[in-house]
């Protein structure tokens, strides 16, 4: 079935629409939840919770691509649920150390003048992002938004993980640049 | 926390990114799938060209003994030595559509030029896209029918004998104006010698893109080439038709030969 289709049961407020967009995103969502949380059962949940966001926001809501909307919610509640998981403490998987190389982008107060609001900073990444060549994005993408580990990333790309660390580090490098010119505050 | 704000922050990035970094086996199957597909089916179509190659050639051999063969022979050679096949054979060209290299066959078609007009060549990918004439005006697009829905998907070519290149340009922005979210400034680029500008109707997944292209003909006329696209189509349609437009060339009255 395609997007379109999907969309519309949701708008009928067909119960298949739940079972369609699971068959067809279901591993995506999973998947994207899964790296978060390092666990089976709440990454299950927070698929689950996922298609119930869906459920909410379609109507009115009528997304340009369904799978990057999944993805995002998918995102966003396993991002949630690891901090309530964690509240007090630095738990196994991906996102620990992935917030730590996130440190290193963040812009020196020296350097900085302005903030700005969240959709200002996202124009920012999308802008850094272009300007990456595909495989950098690409890897950038995996490690920031899939929050896949180094050692996946190499495997997918078939290189080394060193490889793949210094591409990060470039780019790292290259957004905490990008970010200190535009005289930006965090 | 900052670093918490960055990875919520880049979950907002554009969705282009997001399936392009998606891995493969999670989505890209379908696409990977019908990658596979369009080589199965180039090898079907190498395989029919083939045989309907061999059975042509038989049955050649036993018309063109015949009275009514002879007399063809003479109107079958002037269409096969066409002046534009024989300027610019057929080849192969390589072309990088969503990452993925390929080599891809290619086969000269265009305008003839007369006396006193000129004409052009263009390479058209046609496993994949047809070439026609409508009224004057040239059209590549695809072969199999895209989603009526989205956008066109097309190359469009189109002379204007007594306009330069910098009016025609011009003018065609200027009418543009107020129905494209973003239209380009025109910019001159040397190699090859052309002005172009680009239109983009959104920044969503199926916004509408033309990229407009003019060159001299050759005389005091233009050659106004517009690619037709849609955001999605970026790195496939788009980049076959900017591989065709590449190799787009003038063919001045003089350049022509005389066919046997």
């Amino acid at each position: 079935m395609d997007d379109k289709q999907i969309i519309d049961l949701y708008w009928k407020r067909s119960e298949t629409a739940i079972s369609e967009t699971d068959k067809k995103y279901g591993r995506y969502c999973h998947y994207i939840a899964y790296n978060i949380l390092y666990d089976e059962e709440d990454s299950r949940e927070c698929v689950n919770d996922t298609y119930l966001k869906a459920w909410e926001a379609m109507p009115p809501h009528r997304p340009n691509r369904l799978v990057t909307f999944l993805g995002k919610i998918a995102r966003n509640i396993s991002l949630n649920r690891y901090k309530y998981n964690n509240a007090d403490k630095r738990s196994a998987g991906q996102v620990p150390l992935v917030l730590e190389e996130l440190q290193e982008c963040i812009p020196s107060a020296v350097s900085t003048e302005q903030v700005i609001d969240d959709l200002s900073l996202a124009d920012i990444f999308n802008q850094f992002l272009s300007g990456l060549s595909e495989e950098r994005r690409n890897i950038f993408m995996r490690r920031y938004w899939y929050l896949n580990s180094v050692k996946e990333i190499a495997r997918d790309f078939e290189m080394s993980e060193s490889k793949v660390k210094m591409s990060l580090l470039r780019s790292r490098n290259e957004l905490k640049q990008l970010l200190e010119g535009e005289g930006i505050a965090l | 926390m900052k670093e918490e704000r960055l990875l919520n922050v880049f979950g907002m990035v554009d969705d282009k990114y997001i399936v392009n970094a998606a891995p493969e086996s999670l989505l890209k199957k379908r696409e990977k799938k019908s990658h596979v597909a369009r080589k199965r089916r180039r090898y079907q179509i190498k395989m029919l060209r083939f045989v309907a190659v061999l059975i042509i050639a038989l049955m050649s051999v036993w018309f063109f003994q015949t009275p009514a063969g002879a007399a063809v022979v003479e109107r079958v050679q002037e269409q096969v030595t066409r002046m534009i096949e024989i300027l610019f054979p057929p080849k192969e060209i390589t072309i990088t559509p969503e990452g993925l290299t390929e080599e891809v066959a290619h086969s000269a078609q265009g305008k003839e030029p007369e006396a006193d007009t000129p004409g052009f060549a263009i390479y058209v990918d046609t496993e994949q896209y047809t070439m026609t004439e409508e009224e004057g005006i040239f059209y590549i697009r695809p072969i199999e029918a895209t989603d009526s829905l989205l956008p066109a998907i097309e190359m469009v070519i189109i002379e204007l004998p007594d306009v330069l290149p910098e009016t025609a340009a011009k003018e065609a922005r200027e009418q543009m104006e107020g129905d494209w979210e973003t239209i380009t400034e025109i910019v001159r680029s040397t190699e090859p010698p052309r002005l172009y500008y680009e239109a983009y109707a959104g920044f969503a997944w199926d916004s509408a893109i033309e990229e407009h292209y003019f060159c001299k003909n050759g005389q005091q006329g233009t050659y106004h080439i517009i690619l037709r696209y849609f955001m999605e189509a970026t790195e496939g349609a788009g980049m076959r038709f900017r591989a065709m437009l590449n190799t787009f060339t003038v063919i001045a009255p003089q350049d022509a030969i005389d066919l046997p």
